[in-house]
């Protein structure tokens, strides 16, 4: 579901005076960006489904604090779901990384393309484990959850300038990372204008 | 929200959204978990808004008392003109009773005709029923609450009769739906315990009941679904909040930590269960108070 800033902060503020419905399509708009966020973060999927509705639970307490005053929605809400996660990530017994995460491939995969699949799929999870954490929080931001660069400067409470470089960074090492070929054309666009 | 741009090469983020659908995206079916226990929480907490409303004194109450008129009412009046005013009252009247069917309290005298009339409108596919009949009980349980702030012991009555027949009917769910049906039920006895410590000594037996009956209700359902509340299902991570503890009634999926919360606050601590009282009577009146519509307080 595709909704402009304008539609969710009219749904963001008839939540606040209690719509329930409302709020509904907020979650319809965000569980899945939520949730992508955390299982990347957390790794378990059955943590993962109880932290994403926590932190919608939370998002219900806090709501009648928000104030939007230029503060996007998606960041804000990103922000309560880092807490969660920290807070989980704090209190948690055993640790459990990106491998044990469900793999949901096309129904209609053969075993060779299975096996291509989930070659890349670990290749792409080690990449990730070697980024620093505030760069793979900037890749899981903007690439899982699809937040814009604003959003996920909200989210982690640093400047949007940070955040573009962070990603650079990112980028940069994971092509490194899966072996993709260089382009430098590229890498000069992403120094360039990006949202 | 926006695509990242073009930072990146096309096979890397081609490769990253493969790698986010692949491993991260949610199941349907725990979407739709999530989903049921955060909208069954923002009813929760709209019933809950709607009685702290209540609670404020009226503006009525509050505005100051205007000082007494000097003339008496309709003095100048010739008999004419009142007899013209007193049949635009009436026929005003008329018009207002001819609507006050749909909106009729709970306690008056077209009550149960409304609650007759919702039963005759449930769906006929199972879940949509239940669905409905969810969505029953929340009006029963917002009319409970209204009835209280008003202090209207009539209403309050009438509503709770007609919310023990709401989750009554919920109780005989079977199947998946049960789990659902359950989770809702046991979301509403934050807000009749609410309701039931404000209410005076003389209508707490009728939530008391309530209450007992819901914790039946809970007990029935979690015999009939395939998950227990806090009772993690045989993965070995459910808490030890079980049915009938509070808050701490779940989906099944609750963890040590406390955060599997199936639109309920998380229950770290089980709480006492209330003393048992017989399951509620069979009332006199519509056999099941349904219908079709959401509940909106």
């Amino acid at each position: 579901m595709t909704i402009d800033d304008e539609a969710i902060e009219r749904l963001v503020g008839a939540a606040r005076n209690g719509d329930p419905e409302a709020f509904g399509a907020l979650f319809d708009h965000y569980h899945g960006p939520v949730y992508r966020y955390v299982a990347a973060r957390v790794g378990r999927p059955s943590d993962a489904e109880d932290l994403a509705q926590l932190v919608f639970v939370k998002a219900l307490e806090a709501l009648p604090r928000y104030e939007s005053r230029g503060v996007p929605f998606g960041g804000w809400l990103f922000r309560l779901a880092r807490n969660v996660v920290i807070d989980h990530v704090r209190t948690r017994r055993e640790h459990t990384t990106l491998d044990l995460i469900v793999e949901r491939s096309g129904d209609d995969a053969g075993p060779d393309e299975l096996a291509v699949l989930r070659q890349e799929m670990d290749n792409v999870a080690t990449a990730l484990r070697r980024l620093t954490p505030e760069q793979r929080e900037a890749i899981e931001l903007r690439f899982f959850a699809g937040l814009s660069a604003r959003e996920a400067a909200e989210a982690m409470g640093r400047q949007e300038g940070t955040i573009r470089g962070l990603q650079f960074r990112a980028i940069a090492a994971l092509r490194r990372e899966l072996g993709l070929a260089s382009d430098s054309d590229e890498l000069g666009r992403a120094s360039g204008t990006t949202r | 929200m926006q695509a990242p741009g073009p930072q990146t090469s096309e096979s890397l983020e081609r490769m990253l959204a493969r790698y986010a659908r692949v491993r991260l995206d949610p199941s349907p079916a725990g979407t739709r978990r999530a989903r049921a226990a955060v909208m069954e929480e923002a009813r929760r907490r709209r019933f809950e808004l709607a009685g702290a409303a209540a609670d404020v004194p009226s503006v009525s109450a509050a505005a100051p008392v205007l000082a007494p008129r000097r003339r008496l009412p309709f003095t100048g009046w010739s008999m004419r003109r009142l007899s013209s005013a007193l049949s635009a009252a009436v026929l005003a009247g008329l018009l207002v009773g001819t609507t006050a069917f749909a909106t009729s309290r709970a306690g008056g005298p077209l009550y149960e005709a409304r609650l007759a009339l919702e039963t005759l409108t449930l769906p006929s596919d199972a879940a949509a029923r239940v669905e409905a009949e969810i969505a029953i009980a929340q009006s029963r349980l917002a009319e409970i609450v209204e009835a209280s702030s008003r202090d209207d012991q009539g209403a309050l009555s009438a509503s709770l009769t007609a919310y023990e027949h709401a989750i009554g009917s919920l109780g005989a769910t079977t199947g998946e739906a049960a789990a659902r049906a359950m989770e809702a039920v046991a979301s509403h006895r934050a807000v009749l315990e609410r309701v039931a410590g404000k209410v005076p000594q003389r209508a707490r037996s009728g939530l008391d009941h309530a209450l007992a009956a819901g914790d039946t209700v809970v007990d029935k359902l979690s015999g009939a679904g395939d998950r227990k509340p806090g009772g993690g299902a045989g993965n070995g991570k459910g808490n030890e909040n079980g049915v009938g503890s509070g808050n701490g009634a779940g989906n099944g999926k609750g963890n040590e930590n406390g955060v599997g919360t199936p639109g309920v606050t998380p229950a770290t601590e089980p709480t006492q269960k209330p003393a048992r009282t017989p399951p509620p009577k069979p009332t006199k009146g519509p056999v099941d108070p349904g219908g079709s519509g959401k509940a909106t307080p």
